[in-house]
């Protein structure tokens, strides 16, 4: 059942984009079809072929269908997982690849510990691996922007 | 004197050390279950961005020929192949260390990663810049044809996820018109005003978003399982011994010239040639019983040939400008960052260049087998490695390579959308190594219709012409509905062939 709701979520975004191939501008002198055809002819193909998908998994006796992975993505660790790595993109923009990296790190680590081992860290531990983070993170924005040239965002306080 | 050239661009310390580098970096990434070669080389892509063209390829080379081997050693030690390529390894290779012999599995593994790897470069050598002189005549049709071709055959080699296989290729090529037009370069498709998106999505976040981030997602609800290796011996070099490998050279020949000839065909790895190769010798052994008991003869024909794959995608790569496989896809937006284009013209342009990619295969194939023979033992340590470290670790290089990419968080944000998309695909069966191509070859294959249709006229025009182009594109047409055909039980008896278990259902 999931898979059928997972196609039909494509198939509404498919049918959308189809619709969309209407608003493309076209150059008047263009004799290849224009810039719609091409999605225009993947979409047809990729609805055909998810219409037949759907056919097949609702032929196949319920007790044979296998189970749709997605919900568990939302479930435990790897929802904790998802939210950390959500905010540490959000913050990045926003206080700047050091402090948001080493604040990431710092609570993933720990976090994941602790699901592994069952155990908290202890408060020394807490400030050897910060320190680690921080050496370590500043190491890495010195390697990626001294010496590769690649900029790393700052944030607003420009650190 | 092209030769001489082609050996300082290469023997130079410089690329030496980046193909060392790479070595190293592979043989960490292919034996850390849950990471791989494509993962490695999209990391190092950003990175490669800062170098020059010679020494940024010879890296990759050196990621490629060290993350193929690097699966021997989990494989071997943890009976968990590092990656796709070395699952066929653990069939012997685990039972062989159980037995006290870890460290011969892990000798005769590297000598026929060696073997297999130095086999399908010769290959290189020779068919390489032999095709790429009858592919200089192509044009845009036959362009066309091939791509189409390679795509269709991926998806057709995956038999029973065949029709997964056509979905997450449309899902890619669909993706991939996301961003200006080409040919003509009007229209703003898909982009919904955001001007981050008018170059549409970038292979390197596509590829890090599918491939690097959902392993990490799918392998954290695993993290309190914590595997222990076997010991290994404590030895300076792991070499085989003379008489063992004089046993086996037959079976590393065959498996060698198998995984050459799968790794040219687009989309099948090593994972594909290392499973037909194991295959291929057990039925030709004299002692087919030993097979799955920790028989070297197992080792050797999956090792050999699964780094023989590596010559073998190239190959496509370097001459037709169609990747072999996903690291090839990738190494084709590598050599585009630097503003080249793999195919025919490379070696009619940049002969110099085209050859030196080819040494550097050679010279990173002794390299890998140098660095694993002598350190075989510390890599093993790596598997050790804390997940709650490592995980966090990998997750930060990708964000920092995504963001070096073009310096701008956006990308970051479709990035999640595509490690979902990711995860959903792979946890469902739906092969993503077509997605991966058809993102490489999306743009490709649309540029070089529309070109054709302009120069024939109509898309029917070219259907008729007499070119290569017309005769790739009938098979790409042809080749899956033979197979779905041929699956299926009612056709088979017409056609007097052998019934099969699963036909009559197709998928």
């Amino acid at each position: 059942m999931g898979e059928i709701v997972f196609m039909g979520v494509l198939g509404v975004v498919s049918f959308g984009m189809f619709m969309m191939t209407y608003t493309f501008r076209t150059s008047i002198i263009d004799q290849s079809g224009g810039p719609a055809l091409y999605p225009r002819l993947i979409i047809l193909f990729l609805v055909a072929l998810m219409l037949i998908r759907i056919v097949i998994i609702l032929k196949t006796p319920p007790e044979k269908r296998q189970r749709f992975a997605f919900l568990e993505i939302f479930k435990e660790i790897r929802l904790a997982y998802l939210l950390q790595f959500l905010t540490y993109v959000v913050l990045l923009a926003v206080i700047g690849f050091k402090i948001s990296t080493t604040i990431f790190l710092n609570v993933m680590i720990h976090y994941l510990s602790y699901r592994q081992t069952g155990k908290r860290a202890s408060k020394r531990r807490v400030l050897g691996l910060g320190l680690i983070t921080i050496m370590g993170v500043i190491g890495l924005e010195y390697c990626f922007t001294k010496l590769l040239n690649v900029p790393l965002p700052k944030g607003i306080w420009n650190i | 004197m092209d030769i001489l050239t082609v050996f300082s661009n290469i023997l130079n310390p410089e690329c030496l050390m980046l193909i060392l580098i790479g070595v190293i970096m592979g043989n960490i990434f292919g034996c850390i279950p849950g990471l791989n070669t494509p993962i490695a080389v999209a990391l190092v892509l950003p990175v490669s961005f800062a170098l020059e063209t010679i020494p940024a390829l010879c890296l990759i080379m050196g990621i490629y020929m060290g993350g193929v081997s690097g699966g021997l050693v989990s494989a071997v030690l943890l009976k968990i192949p590092g990656t796709a390529a070395s699952v066929a390894t653990t069939f012997d290779g685990y039972p062989m260390a159980m037995n006290g012999k870890a460290t011969e599995a892990l000798s005769y593994g590297a000598f026929a990663s060696l073997f297999g790897g130095l086999f399908s470069a010769v290959f290189l050598l020779v068919l390489a810049p032999f095709l790429s002189q009858l592919a200089i005549g192509f044009g845009p049709w036959e362009y066309f044809g091939t791509a189409v071709l390679s795509l269709c055959l991926v998806c057709t080699l995956m038999k029973e996820k065949m029709l997964k296989a056509f979905i997450a290729m449309f899902l890619g090529l669909l993706l991939n018109t996301v961003g200006m037009s080409p040919v003509d370069g009007v229209a703003a498709r898909f982009t919904f005003g955001n001007y981050n998106l008018e170059n549409g999505f970038n292979l390197i976040v596509i590829i890090i978003g599918i491939f690097a981030l959902p392993e990490i997602l799918y392998a954290v609800q695993n993290i309190a399982v914590v595997p222990k290796p076997v010991a290994v011996q404590k030895k300076w070099i792991y070499v085989p011994d003379w008489k063992v490998i004089k046993a086996n050279f037959g079976v590393m020949i065959r498996g060698s010239v198998i995984g050459t000839l799968i790794g040219i065909l687009p989309g099948m790895g090593g994972g594909a040639a290392s499973l037909v190769s194991y295959a291929d010798a057990k039925k030709a052994s004299k002692t087919p019983e030993k097979f799955g008991t920790g028989c070297a003869e197992g080792i050797f024909s999956c090792e050999s040939a699964n780094n023989a794959t590596t010559g073998g995608a190239l190959i496509p790569m370097l001459a037709l400008g169609v990747p072999g496989d996903t690291t090839t896809a990738i190494v084709m937006g590598a050599i585009a960052l630097h503003g080249l284009t793999a195919g025919p013209l490379l070696s009619m342009n940049q002969p110099i260049l085209f050859r030196s990619i080819i040494f550097s295969v050679f010279v990173a194939n002794l390299f890998m087998f140098f660095f694993q023979t002598t350190t075989i033992r510390y890599i093993a340590k790596i598997i050790e490695i804390p997940k709650p470290i490592l995980f966090p670790l990998i997750t930060i290089f990708c964000v920092t390579g995504v963001v070096s990419i073009r310096n701008n968080v956006f990308d970051l944000y479709y990035m999640l959308i595509f490690v979902v998309l990711g995860y959903i695909l792979d946890k469902n069966k739906y092969p993503l190594s077509p997605f991966i191509l058809a993102s490489v070859l999306g743009t490709i294959i649309e540029d070089n219709m529309r070109r054709s249709i302009i120069y024939y006229g109509s898309f029917a025009n070219c259907l008729v012409q007499p070119s290569i182009g017309t005769i790739f594109f009938y098979l790409a047409v042809l080749l899956p509905i033979g197979s779905v055909l041929l699956q299926n039980n009612r056709f088979r008896k017409l056609l007097h062939l052998r019934v099969t278990p699963n036909g009559g259902e197709s998928q």
